[in-house]
């Protein structure tokens, strides 16, 4: 018995020690659902890091990307909960909240979790979150014609530009 | 066990040269059997053809020329594959078996070879000479190009060679025209000839949907099964043997071909003509010809046979212009440079062109491809990922393509291994010769660094070199010297006076040209040979 006690306090020093050092905290990362996570202020940040609609002038399929995610499967979801996660507990140690939030230092928080940390596994977790989103957000068909300010020609169909390919679009 | 009829043709496969043939010899009236190893072919209907996935994949691998499909066996379960000795360039196929043959599945390019092409050992001092001039092949081109409904440049002044072609060239695309802008006067940016009609859509003409190798919507790239062997379905005169792999040719005492082998639901059985046609593709004919071999060679006096192996050479270039180019419009390709075949140092290094793609095939087609496949394969994120994603735009493909010098010492023999027939696969032994490493060397370090300095390149990257896995040619080439060749100059076995053998196997240069189109006209001068008689 004793050595069980024992054994469980070692675990969970560990796990504590763990979350302060690698900035992170499991249990509510781990209990979050997504649409609970969309809803905070945070978020929003995380995903104009990840997907930088003002910048590209695409505001109006921010709306498009928070119900695909919404949708998103068990899996998928947990991961990208817990990616937000690490990036607003980064943040927040970093800067201590939100209210000077940039882009640039938003971007840097997630550069520095996407690099690889011996045994911090952040750099594989951030990425897989990342992956799915912008398979979500390609899956929006009307943002296509907006990544180029111009309509694309489908592989397998008619061009759309077959009577004027060899001139430029206007 | 022996089918009772004796026919007046067999020919061996069901793609380009063996459509031919049939078209030739059933338009006469004469009965012809015709084998093919594999079934109908299945074309997924997702449009997405995904070789360039796989390019990305094999980035680290230069022998990425294989256009590998996405799960290539969910769509053919019979691929030709071949053991290579040499794993460093190593020449990975992509035929596969079925009707209509890789002719069911190509781009369509339609060039004629150079004049220089066939003397190149006179002029320049490599290779071998062919035993006919690009004047004696011209007549069969012309009937090709009229066959195929080839679509090129009527007068084009920097052609090297006439043409003969059905319908006018596609335009070249408003990417075309800015790179020809950028890479002049190195490059000089032209029209390609393409067996595909050009006729408005309604009329059955290409519409542009940029999948014209895997399948073409409007069905107006050029396909032996559907615009050849279709017609003949319900000729009382034509036998079609599907699911029936050829295996072995036999002999009677005169050294005539007297049958050859195959399988038909798991049995041999032998099949009997008065003239044999052997039709597949080069690697398979000379499997079949080396697996021939019991007693004594077939087609193989001079010891030749499988020798002189070789196939194309390819630098692949992602190219950044500063102009934005408005890509993936139109066909997938329409233009090439082609003022390189002929340049001052032939003597040196082999003749190359260079291919111009309206769109960046390694990163895709649509916006969302493009934001997938950088995502996945450069793992770009956030404003870098959508910069990339908008720079496609301006993002284009070129494939520098040369000649390779045939070598006697490169060759095609039989594996150990064996495919689900039991039959030996074919081994390949190739190794790129001095002129081909100067070759490599100098397209990929020099033509690129000198392609850089463009003023409007804003980057070029090489994603991959080897190669081609399309065009495997020689390994049966011709002569009139029985001692020097393997067949004559109407591709008749010099051993064998009813054995006629095609395809790219009989080519004595490589140029640097898609092969297709001089396959076909080989074909028809073969077919042309007084000596074929009833």
């Amino acid at each position: 018995m004793q050595h069980l006690i024992r054994r469980d306090f070692l675990k969970l020093s560990l796990i504590s020690f763990l979350s302060t050092f690698f900035g992170c905290s499991r249990s509510l990362e781990l209990s979050q659902d997504i649409n609970s996570a969309i809803k905070e202020e945070a978020f929003g940040y995380f995903l104009e890091v990840v997907f930088p609609t003002h910048l590209f002038g695409l505001q109006k399929y921010q709306k498009n990307v928070i119900r695909l995610l919404k949708n998103l499967n068990s899996s998928e979801s947990k991961k990208v909960v817990r990616s937000y996660h690490r990036f607003k507990d980064k943040y927040k140690n970093e800067h201590g909240s939100f209210d000077s939030y940039t882009l640039a230092k938003g971007e840097n928080v997630i550069s520095q979790l996407l690099t690889t940390r011996f045994f911090s596994g952040h750099s594989k977790a951030v990425n897989q979150a990342l992956d799915i989103i912008y398979e979500q957000i390609g899956r929006i068909r009307e943002l296509q014609s907006d990544f180029w300010g111009r309509k694309y020609s489908s592989a397998g169909k008619m061009c759309i530009y077959w009577h004027n390919y060899d001139q430029p679009v206007t | 066990m022996a089918t009772k009829k004796i026919f007046d043709i067999c020919i061996i496969g069901s793609g380009i040269t063996g459509s031919l043939v049939a078209d030739h010899f059933l338009s006469k009236g004469l009965n012809v059997v015709m084998l093919e190893r594999g079934n109908d072919i299945y074309l997924p209907d997702t449009q997405e053809r995904l070789w360039y996935e796989a390019w990305q994949q094999h980035s680290n691998n230069p022998a990425i020329y294989r256009n590998y499909w996405h799960n290539a066996e969910k769509y053919f379960d019979d691929l030709v594959e071949v053991e290579n000795v040499h794993k460093e360039f190593g020449f990975h196929y992509n035929m596969k078996y079925g009707l209509g043959g890789s002719g069911a599945v190509w781009s369509g390019a339609s060039w004629r070879f150079t004049p220089d092409d066939f003397k190149t050992k006179t002029l320049f001092g490599y290779g071998r000479d062919w035993p006919f001039t690009i004047e004696e092949l011209a007549p069969y081109y012309a009937k090709v190009e009229q066959i195929f409904f080839t679509s090129g440049p009527q007068n084009e002044p920097a052609w090297l060679w006439q043409n003969h072609y059905k319908y006018p060239a596609f335009k070249q695309s408003y990417l075309d025209k800015v790179v020809k802008k950028v890479f002049a006067p190195e490059f000089n940016i032209i029209p390609n000839a393409f067996s595909v009609k050009n006729l408005p859509p309604v009329a059955g003409g290409c519409v542009g949907s940029k999948t014209c190798v895997q399948k073409c919507p409007a069905n107006a790239r050029f396909r032996p099964d559907l615009h050849i062997l279709h017609k003949y379905f319900e000729d009382d005169n034509f036998t079609l043997l599907m699911n029936t792999p050829c295996f072995k040719v036999n002999l009677d005492k005169n050294n005539t071909v007297a049958s050859v082998s195959t399988l038909q639901n798991g049995s041999e059985k032998e099949v009997k003509a008065k003239y044999y046609f052997l039709a597949t593709n080069t690697i398979e004919n000379l499997r079949i010809l080396h697996n021939s071999a019991d007693d004594k060679p077939v087609a193989n006096s001079s010891g030749l046979l499988g020798h002189f192996f070789a196939s194309h050479g390819a630098v692949a270039m992602s190219v950044i212009l500063h102009e934005r180019l408005f890509v993936g419009r139109g066909r997938p390709t329409t233009s090439s440079a082609i003022n390189t075949l002929n340049h001052k140092d032939r003597d040196k290094f082999n003749a190359y062109m260079m291919e111009i793609w309206n769109f960046d095939w390694g990163v895709g087609i649509t916006p969302s491809a493009i934001l997938r496949k950088i995502r996945k394969t450069e793992r770009h994120w956030g404003v870098s990922l959508f910069n990339k994603v908008k720079e496609a735009d301006y993002r284009f493909a070129a494939t520098l393509i040369f000649e390779m010098e045939m070598q006697q010492r490169n060759k095609v023999t039989l594996s150990n291994v064996k495919d689900k027939f039991g039959l030996p696969l074919a081994k390949v032994d190739f190794k790129l010769g001095e002129r081909d490493e100067l070759t490599f060397d100098t397209l990929k370090h020099k033509t690129v660094a000198m392609l850089r300095q463009k003023k409007g390149v804003k980057d070029i990257k090489v994603p991959g070199y080897g190669l081609n896995g399309n065009h495997p040619l020689g390994g049966y080439v011709c002569g009139e010297d029985p001692k020097n060749s393997v067949v004559d100059s109407f591709m008749r076995s010099h051993d064998h006076n009813n054995l006629y053998i095609l395809g790219g196997g009989a080519f004595n240069s490589t140029s640097a040209l898609n092969p297709t189109h001089t396959i076909a006209a080989l074909t028809l001068k073969a077919l042309d040979d007084k000596r074929i008689s009833f």
